[in-house]
């Protein structure tokens, strides 16, 4: 198994597409003088499935706060879908966040709302209206392989169930691009296995999926694409990649 | 339009949950707005009873005596009066002559007429009664009857006392200005405690705010619950206040008439259904104002 290591930003993808998400010479200093990330450049294509590794504090939750624009960039430009989102007026971020589907480590469920009722808020609050709710929160939930599980609440779910849950919330708009910010990381080594092979299913539906990880073992055994972040910097950019950079000792 | 409707329902809806999750905060708001919004209506409608009765002293006060030199001729006396007459700010002029003036005096006090005896000629000059349509023309209309050649020289010209006049307007305008910061200090303590009780019930939310940002609602999908409910908190302790403002000032003028029978006041149906409108106005807008702030701080995501 030979490992392809490219200058960055990845050239390998087909030049022809547009990236889907690009960061040029991209900073983020916070207001305490901490800085998260220097200079970064990358591109990622439609339909890559790119892990961001790193160790805690590296820098990686930045990336993907800058992304969705919860934070901003102190310098360089990030395009997403073809719009420079550095400068974007405040009252477009919302059409900007739709573009995503986004789940964390702490799932962020509603605790007194029912699992179709918490996938079923997504469309409400962004698309009110919405005509066929009911089968778009089903077929959400088919994909995840929670249909059976329509009028649960969430504290009767194991944590598998509960990130489905939340992946399925992230998946009914239809977004282009998933994020995922540490999806296992509270989760035991099979259950993160399964988030994961739903990870790369959706992604094989034609959707971008960029996920934060320190999972070591999903991350050697998937074998995809690789963006290291370490201090800030991005260290690595492989596209058949390893957690590690190989012949890098094991801590 | 279908999504309008959608909106306004789920906002509605929300706005109905937080209230009743949130109860015993809420109510301790709507009382406490309650409280304030009656205070604004009995400060307001004090004012006004006040301000009756401070009419009638004014209408008292806008009288005045222009007296007349004794060798004033008839013919000059009916020229000034009518000229008088004309004036736009004089209501209306009356004539008292000499004689008509010692028999009130005698009238007033007994030993008048005997000194008016022992004179055996009468001191006591005509006089026009002169009554002004407002008091603050006092001034300018002394200053024409001074201005006369028939009218007495100097302080003898008329009874008009500035400082009596200046008293009675400075004692207006103080009760309106108390009235005015009473009001305003009033409205920033109600907006003060909207925008707590909403910054509790937008703390109890964070975490369906975080996910409607995230998910891109719009700033504005947040919002109307929350300022829907601070509306409904507005109204609610707008009609609390409103029931008792209208017993509490029903009861209030007929105790008065009760205990100060000449007293000019009278129960005045018109301006209590303003006071009213204006009590539920405020309510209403204290509401969204306040949930408007309060809601601010967490929207900045």
């Amino acid at each position: 198994m030979s490992v392809l290591t490219l200058p960055r930003p990845a050239l390998a993808a087909d030049p022809a597409l547009r990236p889907v998400i690009s960061f040029h010479g991209v900073g983020k200093t916070y207001p305490n003088g901490t800085v998260a990330l220097r200079d970064v450049d990358l591109a990622i294509y439609q339909k890559d499935f790119v892990f961001l590794v790193g160790a805690s504090g590296a820098g990686k939750s930045t990336l993907v706060r800058l992304l969705i624009r919860e934070e901003v960039a102190s310098s360089g430009r990030i395009f997403v879908d073809g719009q420079e989102i550095t400068r974007m007026p405040r009252r477009r971020l919302p059409k900007l966040r739709r573009k995503f589907g986004i789940v964390f480590q702490d799932f962020k469920l509603l605790p007194r709302s029912t699992v179709a009722q918490n996938v079923a808020f997504a469309l409400q609050v962004t698309r009110p209206g919405q005509r066929h709710l009911k089968e778009k929160v089903e077929e959400a939930l088919w994909i995840v392989g929670l249909e059976d599980k329509l009028n649960k609440w969430p504290d009767e779910l194991s944590g598998g169930e509960q990130q489905r849950v939340a992946i399925a919330r992230a998946l009914v708009h239809r977004p282009r691009i998933f994020l995922a910010d540490e999806p296992t990381g509270n989760l035991d080594p099979d259950t993160s296995w399964g988030i994961v092979q739903l990870l790369l299913q959706i992604n094989h539906r034609g959707t971008t999926v960029l996920m934060a990880t320190h999972n070591r073992e999903v991350v050697d055994l998937v074998r995809r694409r690789v963006i290291a972040i370490e201090n800030g910097r991005v260290v690595r950019d492989e596209m058949e990649g390893q957690y590690l950079k190989e012949g890098e000792a094991t801590i | 339009m279908r999504r309008v409707l959608a909106s306004l329902r789920f906002a509605a809806v929300s706005a109905v949950q937080n209230f009743r999750r949130n109860l015993a905060v809420s109510l301790a708001a709507v009382f406490t707005m309650g409280l304030i919004l009656l205070m604004v209506g009995g400060t307001l409608l004090g004012r006004h009873t006040i301000n009756q009765v401070l009419e009638t002293e004014q209408s008292r006060a806008s009288n005045m005596r222009i007296y007349l030199d004794d060798g004033a001729s008839l013919a000059q006396i009916m020229d000034f009066q009518s000229r008088l007459q004309h004036d736009t700010r004089i209501q209306s002029v009356r004539f008292v002559n000499k004689d008509q003036a010692a028999k009130d005096a005698a009238q007033q006090e007994e030993t008048f007429a005997e000194s008016l005896r022992v004179l055996g000629s009468n001191p006591l000059p005509a006089w026009l009664g002169v009554t002004l349509r407002s008091m603050n023309d006092l001034q300018a209309i002394n200053d024409v009857a001074h201005s006369s050649p028939i009218v007495q020289q100097g302080n003898l010209a008329t009874d008009y006392n500035p400082d009596v006049i200046n008293k009675l307007r400075s004692v207006i305008f103080a009760i309106s200005l108390i009235a005015l910061i009473v009001v305003i200090v009033l409205f920033f303590i109600s907006l003060v405690i909207i925008m707590n009780t909403i910054r509790t019930a937008v703390y109890v939310r964070r975490r369906e705010i975080e996910i409607m940002k995230l998910v891109g609602a719009t700033d504005w999908f947040v919002r109307w619950p929350f300022l829907l409910e601070g509306m409904l908190g507005g109204i609610l302790a707008a009609a609390l206040s409103g029931v008792l403002v209208a017993v509490g000032y029903n009861l209030a003028v007929s105790t008065l008439h009760l205990k100060l029978l000449f007293f000019p006041l009278h129960y005045d149906g018109g301006y209590l259904s303003v006071v009213l409108l204006l009590t539920g106005g405020a309510g209403i807008l204290l509401g969204a104002l306040g949930s408007y702030l309060g809601v601010r701080r967490f929207l900045a995501v």
